[in-house]
């Protein structure tokens, strides 16, 4: 097996523009399954568009080239009902306010138990099941399932849309800054709950974070961008412990950082 | 709860108005339709509580039989109309593109026209009485709603619940009734309950100039039309229908502005 093979997601030479303006330029990386890559940047910076390039909920107004392979199949030249389709157990997406991906005016549960049956025949019974497995698993109080997005608090809003995105067990999960809605404590606990659930499942984890707090106690590798370009790729321990360009240094001294061992707990 | 408590008069008061007007054959007193001309033209008195029209009719019997024609045409309209524009409008501002285009510009073309002026060159073509003047209040109606919920879709087009709903898997239709329609729908009623007033008047002014209901036809317009030559003999000929039609009104519209306050306490 070619190390291409073994890879579950491969994005080459992708570039995105709005009305000519280049919003991402050239991004090219990899992902194994089960591995946390963090894409880091300032706002602006272009590491949503790579994210929204990559779920395909990218504008009609956007032009996108270059290629994303998940699994070895082209994800560009999909249909939307195919791109659909491979949504669910292929790849999820948690939200920035994960409380606000639901309909305001619906009951979480309802809202889940309808996105689950859009892919599997599965059971109202079934569907609850599991997903009472996964509130156990990241510390979600059952009474969500009945509860509407607006009495959610900020932290149980982010673990509902954790929740959401991983019923159905799906091999990438995106995470468009999971943590930056809330406060610090809540955000390590997120962030523990999501390597929880990584291991748990073992789903390779595309996050989006300007936290390099976050990217260092979560990624296995980094993608730093500026402006729509690549800065700098690497192991994270590559770039945090050993960064080669000056923007790197710049961001990771930008902000103070955790420790690794202490945000995994 | 404070918010609800305005609501609860004008609620009751509409409520009553479209009782009366689904029940108006039972509660008449007498035959609204049953001529006598030597009743003709009599002052209101303890037998005839408004006076007789013309004819020899019961005023109060057409006022309250022409409640069914004019209120319940009217409502039966307003939700017509609701209903078609918000839907054309919401899918104009969900899908965008050329259908958006289309739209819109049509709808353009149909405001850009005096509302009752084009209602009664409406009317006259497609002529038919009361379901025809109906038709051409559909007509000029339906752009405001179409107006409405597209921009109402275009404020929240990208809110995350619409991205994950596409992302889960849902199709147009299904985003359209499931997710969109339902949280739009604050502003619509509120528009829509404003709005019922303004349909009362225009059907009672399409009646009013002969293109709505016909005679003998209890309609509140039509009735003010056939008195309006005998408004120094015998006023209350057409002060009964106009009064039925300003109380009607004034209801709905402050019914509709205490909506307004539940629905947007800001």
């Amino acid at each position: 097996m070619t190390e291409a093979e073994g890879n579950l997601l491969e994005v080459e030479n992708l570039k995105v523009s709005y009305r000519n303006k280049m919003a991402v330029d050239g991004i090219s990386f990899s992902m194994k399954p089960s591995e946390v890559l963090a894409i880091v940047g300032e706002s602006g910076s272009g590491k949503s568009t790579v994210l929204k390039a990559v779920i395909g909920l990218l504008g009609k107004e956007a032009e996108v080239y270059g290629s994303i392979r998940l699994r070895g199949r082209e994800l560009l030249s999909l249909s939307d009902r195919e791109r659909r389709g491979l949504n669910g157990r292929g790849m999820a997406m948690i939200f920035q306010n994960a409380g606000a991906s639901f309909c305001p005016i619906r009951r979480i549960g309802t809202q889940i138990t309808e996105s689950i049956r859009a892919h599997e025949d599965w059971s109202r019974e079934q569907i609850r099941a599991r997903a009472e497995e996964l509130m156990d698993a990241i510390g979600l109080e059952h009474s969500v399932w009945d509860a509407y997005p607006f009495s959610l608090s900020g932290g149980m809003g982010q673990r509902a849309g954790i929740l959401s995105a991983m019923m159905l067990s799906p091999e990438l999960l995106l995470a468009d800054e999971p943590t930056s809605a809330l406060d610090t404590v809540t955000q390590m606990k997120v962030v523990r709950e999501l390597l929880k659930i990584r291991k748990k499942e073992r789903s390779a984890i595309l996050l989006v974070t300007h936290h390099m707090g976050v990217a260092r106690a979560m990624a296995d590798k980094v993608l730093v961008m500026k402006k729509g370009h690549a800065v700098e790729y690497g192991t994270a321990e590559q770039i945090f412990l050993n960064p080669q360009e000056a923007y790197t240094r710049c961001l990771i001294d930008a902000v103070p950082c955790v420790p690794r061992g202490k945000a995994v707990g | 709860m404070g918010r609800y408590r305005g609501l609860f008069p004008y609620a009751l008061a509409a409520g009553l108005i479209i009782l009366l007007a689904v029940f108006a054959p039972y509660l008449a007193p007498m035959d609204p339709y049953a001529q006598d001309l030597s009743l003709a033209l009599r002052p209101p008195d303890s037998v005839n509580l408004l006076g007789t029209d013309r004819y020899g009719r019961d005023v109060l019997s057409r006022v309250i039989v022409g409640s069914q024609i004019t209120i319940c045409s009217s409502l039966l309209l307003l939700v017509a109309t609701t209903v078609f524009g918000s839907v054309v409008g919401a899918l104009c501002g969900l899908r965008g593109g050329r259908l958006d285009t289309i739209v819109m510009r049509l709808s353009d073309v149909f405001l850009a026209f005096p509302e009752m002026v084009f209602a009664i060159a409406a009317a006259s073509v497609i002529g038919g009485g009361i379901a025809g003047a109906a038709m051409a209040l559909i007509l000029i109606s339906w752009p405001k709603y179409a107006r409405l919920a597209r921009g109402l879709v275009l404020t929240i087009r990208s809110m995350p619940y619409l991205e994950a709903a596409r992302m889960s898997g849902s199709s147009d239709r299904e985003i359209l009734f499931d997710h969109v329609l339902g949280n739009i729908a604050g502003p619509i009623l509120v528009t829509a309950a404003l709005n019922l007033g303004t349909i009362i008047m225009e059907l009672a002014g399409l009646s009013f100039l002969g293109l709505g209901a016909m005679p003998p036809a209890a309609e509140w317009g039509a009735m003010m039309s056939n008195g309006r030559s005998m408004i120094q003999t015998a006023p209350w000929v057409i002060l009964a229908p106009g009064m039925a039609i300003f109380v009607s009104v004034a209801v709905f519209n402050m019914l509709g502005d205490k909506l307004r306050d539940v629905f947007d306490p800001k």
